[in-house]
């Protein structure tokens, strides 16, 4: 490795400050503790760009100002800020004088009043009066650039944050700004949504109240709000979090830095789905099902003793059903229910990541800096682990080579062939088309590999290839599971012992069947399950079709009201505190009771559930767990005609949450079917056009989209959108 | 013991106020004028065309000592426009009975939207009544309070006063 | 369609990325349409794998490029410090009494824009006016009804 940087010393404000060589005025002057007023700069968003002119200094030798953000450290320089240099003082003065010519003062008004770098920095360093004489420039406003953001193109400073958000980290290229000098606006291209994963980011970057969130819009204001820092539970990547909440509310949730983890970023579900917990559809209490009368909400001790009464009646013949997004917690009280009260042990687990990969565990971060990245599997990164996308586009643009092998990938491969491609390139003669990738795999310092697809062995295959390679130091595999805390899941249920167990897969009568969380509701498995259950005990946060089946019905709690630990995607165990107040018993309560009644005693509060994570027994490998739907066989040849084999991915916009926000629709997968150019062209059908699938009897019309980058033969279609179809599919014009 | 000329001494200060006038004022029939700058029950106050001043900003709850002052706002529409600006005022309550009308809300009122007027008469059976919501607060007040002659006292009406 | 994009490859070939050969591609677009329709837009994005509102974003910026319909022939007068210095202004005056218009507009047959351009590079034989891209200068007050006359003439037998 390179030796360490050179250090360089220079004076800030007559103080010495020793910076390695390189390091920006703005971050030497931090160190210095001297504090340089910024606008624009955001060292996140790739190199400055000098545009808002607020950190002008004093540097001897230079006869005028310069801004101080665009320049590093050098040895000896000797730089004034506006602290000690009049001069300086004075520029800054001018420049947000400046700033604030067209800049309305209706901070009253404005959703950003009160924590407003604009504000508070004109406080310190600004003119105590304008000159201004003249109107002042006026626009349209609020402009919805989406459901979910609102621009005030008055309030805009022409700082560029968000515009190079979209371009240099998302890289979705949407929000652009348009004309020329004093006539620059911010926009969208026409009318269009700024529709991206991450659009909600350019909100937390605006240094004004030019762009801001509708569904925070005019809820609180800063001094009026408490916030939690908590971690979002929404996918794998377990983001670091604020939670804002006013009078016991959630108002809105904000990105917490953790530049391993999230870097600082957070996608629209974050940031935005929390205002499920208040759906007008949310279980509030108990619901029994008695029999003539149908589903009748009870109080809380009436279900807890129908759970076990029904649970008794069931002995050992019991299923549980995970969703995956449970705190550890709450799945360790409900394996040790089921497998230590109940003598049961079998679960449907959404994730069983390998412990393989323990061994090659590094943080998110660690993409970034990748020399070469693989990534395998049919599901999108970016609707799997969102943040991983970013991740692997900040080591793109950093000039590491990120190959994607599968049906969308650089390199095309039929659906389901992963653990192939692992294998193969694990091998010491891979094939033609590998024998590139695998080159440079076995040559680069630091490698990535990610595993994005529903293949439960995916994480033994990945671990193989990891070895292979002999990752070291700076390298990672990186399985996405596909619920937010899979791998605690799992793990907990490890925990809580092993046995025998049956074998749900069969069509004999079950006992009983606990579903946990609604997710888990969703799953075909579950609802196959339920059908053969005599006792099925539900929690969900809402009513909905399999709820249908269930015999006791526990309201469910998000995850915005537990508190408790997460696992995320890299096995890193995080606290999730309550931020508020669930409508009634959270789960853990409820089990840790219902778990005393059959002579197990669990907790009923949160216990430091790292330590004790780290202190489980690691687990042996014969625990019986249904897997996940087996990987698919060998492509099945493209048919001449129009047969494609059915990628299908489920969306990050999905999900009981997201269903529950009407601001989100808008980024719900549109009804479309994804078809490779070649085979559209073949088939004559373009981009916008209708198109029917068919696979036996079921039929389905979806609008075609033409993607250049899928593998010839494959059609890709977002899961909500291909209910009943088969894994081969017919197309043809509508 | 003390002397006993000390017990007269207070007999004797009581004998002599028997035979003044007395100063007790009939208050419910009587009402002493207050001062022109007295601090009484607030008041919201609307622009000449009838939209309220009040954006609902929330700096009158954020200087309230007593944190009496409940204020959530929302957004204009064309079609409901009840502000002049962007945001409005859907709830806005002052809890009465803990306002200790020490008057920073209209100090930090940024549209004049809020005063205290001279109305000091805020008993209620029920403590719940004491919370004044919106509506009860843009009404002029019922009761008229017998204000001082203005011209008697040389400290000037401020500013938010005399334009709202 | 298809021709724009095939002609959009070829002048992207020229280029180490295919994004630098967008303002190439916007101007093969607008000799296409005439002016940037938002289809225009969409298409050059299409062939350069870009985003439609990156390549407005692009054409915005560039004063060559039209975001509005323009007239069948372009008028256009440099008014920078040495072409006004001999008399931009009076020979803008004619352009619009002449035509009927102010500048920046079109006239309502759709046969002639009048704009205002910063320096053309005339300098030393101002006022410069550039009609339909080809220079004329300098062109006084008193060469405007001609010039007029004969833009005229050329659409009507269009």
């Amino acid at each position: 490795m390179s030796a360490p940087p050179e250090q360089v010393t220079i004076t800030i404000d007559d103080r010495s400050v020793s910076v390695p060589k390189g390091t920006g005025l703005v971050e030497s002057a931090l160190q210095a503790g001297i504090e340089i007023p910024v606008f624009c700069y955001e060292p996140r968003l790739g190199p400055p760009l000098g545009a808002c002119r607020m950190c002008l200094v004093e540097i001897e030798g230079l006869p005028k100002l310069q801004a101080a953000c665009t320049l590093s450290a050098q040895d000896g320089m000797v730089v004034r800020t506006s602290a000690t240099s009049a001069q300086a003082a004075d520029g800054q003065e001018g420049v947000l004088e400046f700033i604030l010519l067209n800049h309305p003062l209706d901070c009253p008004d404005c959703d950003k009043g009160g924590e407003c770098p604009l504000q508070d920095l004109t406080l310190r360093y600004g003119p105590g009066t304008s000159r201004m004489v003249v109107q002042k420039r006026t626009f349209d406003k609020p402009i919805p650039i989406s459901p979910l953001i609102a621009l005030d193109r008055e309030r805009c400073i022409l700082c560029y944050r968000c515009t190079r958000f979209s371009e240099q980290v998302a890289e979705d290229g949407q929000l652009v700004a348009l004309n020329r000098g004093a006539s620059s606006i911010i926009a969208t291209f026409e009318d269009e949504p700024y529709r991206a994963h991450f659009s909600g980011n350019v909100i937390d970057l605006c240094p004004v109240g030019a762009l801001t969130s509708t569904v925070y819009r005019f809820r609180a204001r800063p001094w009026e709000i408490q916030n939690v820092p908590t971690v979002c539970a929404m996918c794998p990547v377990g983001c670091n979090v604020w939670a804002t909440t006013r009078e016991g509310k959630v108002a809105r949730v904000l990105a917490r830095n953790h530049p391993e983890v999230d870097g600082g970023w957070l996608c629209d579900k974050g940031r935005f789905a929390h205002d499920h917990l208040r759906a007008a559809d949310r279980l509030t209490e108990p619901i029994r099902r008695i029999r003539m009368r149908g589903l009748v909400a009870v109080p809380w001790e009436e279900a807890l003793d129908a759970a076990d009464e029904g649970l008794r009646a069931a002995g050992a013949s019991v299923c549980v059903a995970f969703s995956g997004g449970e705190t550890v917690e709450q799945a360790d009280a409900l394996s040790r229910l089921v497998r230590q009260g109940l003598g049961a042990d079998v679960a449907l687990l959404p994730d069983d990541p390998d412990p393989a990969l323990d061994a090659f565990r590094a943080p998110l971060a660690a993409i970034r800096s990748a020399n070469v990245c693989l990534v395998v599997g049919d599901e999108p990164v970016l609707e799997r682990a969102p943040i991983v996308d970013l991740w692997l586009r900040a080591a793109r643009r950093g000039g590491a080579e990120v190959v994607t092998v599968g049906p969308a990938g650089a390199i095309a491969a039929p659906p389901g062939s992963a653990a192939a491609i692992c294998a193969a390139l694990a091998a010491s003669s891979p094939p033609e088309e590998l024998r590139e990738l695998a080159r440079d795999l076995r040559e680069a310092d630091r490698v990535a590999l990610v595993w994005s697809g529903d293949d439960d062995t995916g994480g033994r295959h990945l671990a193989g290839l990891a070895a292979a390679l002999e990752l070291g130091e700076g390298s990672g595999a990186y399985f996405l599971p596909r619920t937010p805390n899979g791998r605690g899941v799992a793990q907990a249920w490890r925990a809580a012992g092993d046995g025998r167990g049956i074998d749900p897969s069969g069509d004999e009568a079950l006992g009983a069947l606990i579903v946990s969380g609604d997710e888990a509701l969703r799953d075909t498995r579950v609802v196959a399950l339920a059908d053969r259950a005599r006792f099925v005990l539900t929690t969900a946060m809402f009513m909905n079709e399999a709820a249908g089946q269930s015999h006791v019905i526990l309201p469910g709690t998000g995850y915005l009201e537990r508190d408790g630990t997460v696992v995320n995607l890299e096995g890193r165990s995080q606290r999730l505190r309550r931020t508020v107040e669930p409508p009634g018993w959270d789960e853990l309560a409820f089990f840790a009771q219902l778990a005393r009644r059959f002579g197990v005693d669990v907790d009923p509060w949160t216990r430091a559930g790292v330590d004790e994570l780290a202190a489980l027994p690691a687990r042996s490998g014969t625990a019986p767990v249904v897997a996940a739907p087996a990987a698919r066989g060998p492509q099945r040849a493209a048919g001449a005609g129009g047969d494609f084999e059915l990628v299908r991915y489920r969306a990050l916009f999905s999900g009981a949450a997201v269903e529950r926000v009407p601001q989100l629709a808008f980024q719900r997968p549109a009804a479309e079917v994804e078809l490779p150019g070649g085979d559209a062209s073949r088939l004559h059908i373009a981009t916008g056009e209708r198109v029917v699938l068919r696979s036996g009897e079921v039929s389905r019309e979806l609008a075609a989209r033409v993607n250049r980058r899928l593998a010839p033969g494959v059609a890709r279609v977002a899961e909500e959108h291909a209910d009943g179809l088969a894994d081969s599919v017919r197309i043809e014009k509508a | 013991m003390q002397n006993p000329f000390e017990g007269a001494k207070g007999f004797a200060v009581t004998l002599g106020q028997i035979f003044r006038k007395p100063i007790t004022q009939q208050y419910p029939e009587y009402k002493r004028p207050v001062y022109p700058r007295f601090r009484g029950r607030h008041r919201l106050h609307r622009h000449e065309n009838g939209l309220e001043k009040c954006v609902g900003c929330s700096l009158c709850a954020a200087a309230c000592p007593s944190d009496c002052i409940r204020v959530v706002a929302a957004e204009n529409s064309p079609g409901n426009r009840v502000s002049p600006g962007e945001r409005y005022a859907r709830i806005y309550e002052i809890n009465l009975s803990r306002c200790i009308f020490c008057g920073y809300c209209e100090l930090a009122c940024p549209f004049d939207a809020i005063t205290l007027g001279n109305e000091f008469e805020l008993s209620e059976y029920s403590r719940d009544d004491l919370i004044y919501t919106k509506d009860m607060l843009l009404r002029p007040p019922t009761k008229t309070m017998p204000v001082a002659d203005r011209d008697l006292y040389d400290t000037p009406d401020p500013v938010w006063k005399r334009e709202s | 369609m298809s021709e724009l994009r095939d002609e959009i490859h070829a002048v992207a070939r020229r280029y180490p990325a295919r994004r630098s050969a967008v303002i190439p591609a916007l101007r093969l677009a607008q000799e296409r349409y005439g002016w940037l329709p938002p289809e225009a837009f969409r298409e050059v994005a299409a062939a350069l794998d870009l985003t439609p509102a990156y390549c407005k974003s692009v054409a915005s910026f560039y004063d060559m490029f039209h975001l509005e319909p323009v007239g069948a022939h372009t008028v256009e007068i440099c008014t920078n410090v040495s072409c006004a210095l001999v008399g931009a202004q009076r020979t803008l005056e004619a352009f619009e009494r002449e035509l009927g218009i102010r500048a920046g507009e079109t006239t309502r047959d759709g046969a002639v824009s009048l704009r205002t351009i910063e320096c053309a590079g005339g300098c030393g034989w101002g006022p410069v006016v550039a009609v339909d891209h080809r220079y004329r200068e300098p062109v006084r007050p008193e060469d405007v009804p001609a010039i007029v006359g004969e833009l005229r003439r050329t659409t009507g037998g269009a």
